[in-house]
């Protein structure tokens, strides 16, 4: 029993002391260089592409910076929020990151991470991207991200089925957005795919169409406008499409994110709002199919614009960081034009840099062009450069945009009270987070 | 004596030595986030704000109006009481067949169990594509054999949905009761069956007299573990519906969820997932309480 006791006690104290020799070597190993640790989420349509992408840059800028290390780790946009905000709170974070204005600005705010105007200067100035995206990083004058990448919403149709019910273009308007999904609803094929459950695509799609009715979340004051009249005449359009129209699959009331491009790609929609980004992977999704894919902006409202919920994003660098010089050497690095451009084809963005943003290069594509077309022009939805604005990220994550949509379509509701409940529902958060 | 000593010593801190990396991931990984979502239930917290006030009780009191917190709360009590009896039900009718001897009972047992073995997302992702009203394999079935002249829409009808869900989750969860029944079936002593037979006792008489309550330990813990199971099911019915169109099948887990990481309420969304604590650590402190004293009476 004795010897058995000593047996246990020796095997205990050994794997500690052969855990702490192993956590004290790994240790020593990466403390011999600048290690810069990055969190990236990647855009994933196509991931081998963009995994093969970013291995050659970092290796370069490493060849380049002799001493220096990139330790890049992928993180899910479904989580890189939690665990950003959970590396705040722990006062450990990674030197650099990349994320758009939402999940930045509230940051920026609270002083967690640093300005980036001497790297825009350093790139040309602030004068080199489109104002309306870099605009979105600002905050009591300063900068706190450099753009790289602006993604937005497109109609993407199947010119094949267009074609079919006699039409060679895609709609450009509301009106004939109803004429051509009617035109082509025949059989178990429906005219237009349409989220309309609680998800961030519905928010995204009614957002847009919100901004191209004319309207928005917050008037000009900051105040909370959802009930407005254009945001009404948004929500009736949407949920009329389902429910008047009746050109949008029923099942679409449970569709997830991705199912819209699954649905176009088998031909059962002839249009559908979705990432332009989905462009660079429909060859390899649907190789039978993706030449009678197309992509055109999405159709003008009642304000004479058409709206796109838009996404720009970029990298920041934390105050905490251990090598914010390094971090910074590096965001230049990946800024090269050559990069960028390299980086807009894999990823399925529109660059940010206002000379690169219609290269030839990139607006060979049709997904391309159709994005470049929106995110050069001011459709944005208009609220996300408020980002710092206490709630409206609760606003964002709780999908208040979409519970209007699922309350007319899932619960009966009219439209009138459906986005005035949201609209409550919207002044109660932002009356809560404002008092924080 | 002094030998006798040292023995005492080795025998007293070997288990604690065995069982201290154990206790330290459970502090490190369980208690301290437990504790700090409690902690946080009583705050105001939002995620991206590090600034947050301690509440009261605040949280919780603003649940008792909140309907959805109560829709959550009935549905998951519907959840947990229909998917955990079909559990049990399906899992004990299984374990009283491979409890037979026949041909391939071994090839028949793994397949069985298979559905609990592979992992929720993938089978959250099968049960999508099966109910998917474009391309699934369902409703091409049900077409193509003229049951149905249009697609059911399993996951956006309302007389579907729970069933849909429902069958998915007994789809994966019931292979562990079976287990649990099939291991409580083999510990009965045989000679008790032999005894009773050469009494004259058939086979219902087997079944009510030797069977049932020979299980009747493995029955409570499986009720009891079912009931806590499917209360905090959550990966499933995520997956499938994310709550349902509506908020049909929203339960306390989705809706944590919802209000926690999509909505940043850290602290009003720490107040739902504490509930679904509270509601547990009561039914695991009966289900303590009553083993123990199985045990003892033992």
């Amino acid at each position: 029993m004795a010897r058995q006791g000593k047996t246990s006690a020796l095997f205990i104290l050994s794997t500690i002391v052969l855990m702490w020799t192993m956590i004290f070597c790994s240790t020593s190993v990466v403390h011999a260089e600048t290690v810069v640790n990055f969190s990236y989420p990647p855009f994933g349509y196509s991931a081998g592409a963009e995994k093969t992408f970013w291995a050659k840059h970092i290796k370069a800028f490493e060849k380049m910076n002799p001493g220096v290390k990139i330790n890049m780790t992928w993180e899910s946009w479904n989580n890189i929020f939690q665990k950003t905000t959970a590396a705040v709170e722990s006062g450990r974070v990674p030197d650099i990151s990349y994320n758009s204005p939402p999940q930045i600005m509230p940051l920026a705010k609270q002083g967690h991470i640093r300005p980036v105007d001497d790297l825009i200067a350093g790139l040309g100035g602030a004068t080199i991207f489109q104002e309306n995206l870099v605009n979105q990083f600002v905050l009591n004058g300063k900068t706190y991200c450099v753009p790289n990448a602006d993604a937005n919403l497109v109609m993407c149709y199947r010119k094949d089925l267009l074609k079919a019910a006699g039409y060679t273009q895609p709609p450009r308007t509301w009106d004939e957005l109803v004429e051509v999904a009617k035109a082509t609803t025949s059989g178990r094929v429906y005219g237009l795919g349409l989220y309309l459950g609680k998800t961030y695509d519905t928010r995204q799609v009614y957002a847009g169409m919100m901004w191209a009715a004319g309207g928005a979340m917050l008037d000009g004051n900051g105040n909370v406008a959802l009930n407005s009249p254009e945001n009404l005449t948004a929500l009736k359009f949407y949920t009329d499409l389902y429910l008047k129209h009746k050109v949008v699959p029923p099942g679409a009331v449970a569709w997830k994110y991705g199912d819209s491009a699954n649905i176009i790609g088998a031909g059962q929609v002839a249009m559908t709002p979705m990432w332009g980004g989905y462009g660079t992977l429909i060859e390899e999704m649907f190789p039978d199919n993706y030449k009678n894919i197309g992509f055109a902006a999405l159709p003008v409202g009642p304000s004479g614009h058409s709206g796109s919920w838009s996404g720009v994003g970029g990298f920041y660098i934390f105050a905490k960081a251990k090598h914010p010089e390094a971090g910074g050497k590096f965001i230049t690095f990946m800024s090269q034009p050559a990069i960028q451009k390299e980086w807009c084809a894999i990823s399925g963005n529109v660059s940010p840099f206002k000379a690169i943003a219609q290269d030839p290069d990139l607006t060979r594509f049709d997904w391309y062009r159709a994005m470049a077309k929106q995110s050069a022009s001011a459709i944005q939805t208009g609220w996300l450069n408020s980002a710092a604005v206490p709630g409206l990220e609760i606003i964002g994550g709780q999908h208040v945009l979409a519970e209007p949509v699922e309350d007319v379509i899932s619960n009966g509701l009219t439209p009138e009270a459906a986005l005035e409940k949201a609209h409550d529902h919207m002044v109660d958060i932002m009356e809560k987070a404002g008092r924080q | 004596m002094v030998c006798e000593t040292k023995r005492s010593w080795g025998a007293i801190l070997a288990p604690y030595g065995f069982l201290a990396p154990a206790v330290i991931i459970v502090f490190g990984v369980l208690i301290y986030p437990l504790v700090y979502a409690v902690y946080f239930s009583l705050t105001d917290k939002t995620m991206l704000v590090s600034a947050y006030h301690f509440v009261g009780l605040g949280n919780y009191i603003e649940l008792m109006g909140d309907s959805k917190f109560w829709q959550a709360f009935r549905h998951s009590i519907v959840f947990a009481l229909v998917t955990g009896g079909l559990n049990l039900f399906l899992g004990f009718g299984m374990a009283l067949v491979l409890n037979r001897r026949f041909r391939f009972r071994g090839v028949f047992h793994t397949v069985l169990l298979l559905p609990w073995v592979i992992p929720p997302i993938v089978t959250g992702l099968i049960f999508r594509w099966l109910y998917n009203d474009f391309y699934g394999y369902l409703n091409c079935l049900l077409l193509g054999v003229h049951l149905i002249e249009k697609p059911i829409l399993f996951l956006v009808d309302a007389h579907y949905l729970w069933p849909s869900v429902i069958i998915a989750n007994v789809w994966v969860e019931y292979p562990f009761v079976m287990l649990m029944f099939m291991a409580g079936l083999q510990s009965i002593d045989p000679d008790l069956y032999r005894a009773a037979k050469a009494d004259g006792a058939g086979s219902m008489q087997l079944f009510f007299h030797v069977t049932l309550p020979g299980l009747q330990r493995v029955f409570f813990v499986n009720v009891l573990l079912q009931i806590i199971f499917m209360f905090k099911t959550f990966n499933l019915v995520w997956i499938l519906t994310q709550g349902g169109p509506g908020g049909r099948i929203e339960l306390l887990s989705t809706l944590a969820f919802h209000y926690a990481f999509e909505g940043t309420q850290t602290g009003y969304g720490s107040a739902v997932a504490s509930i679904i604590f509270y509601v547990l650590l009561i039914l695991s402190c009966i289900y303590v309480v009553i083993t123990t004293r199985k045990i003892k009476e033992r």
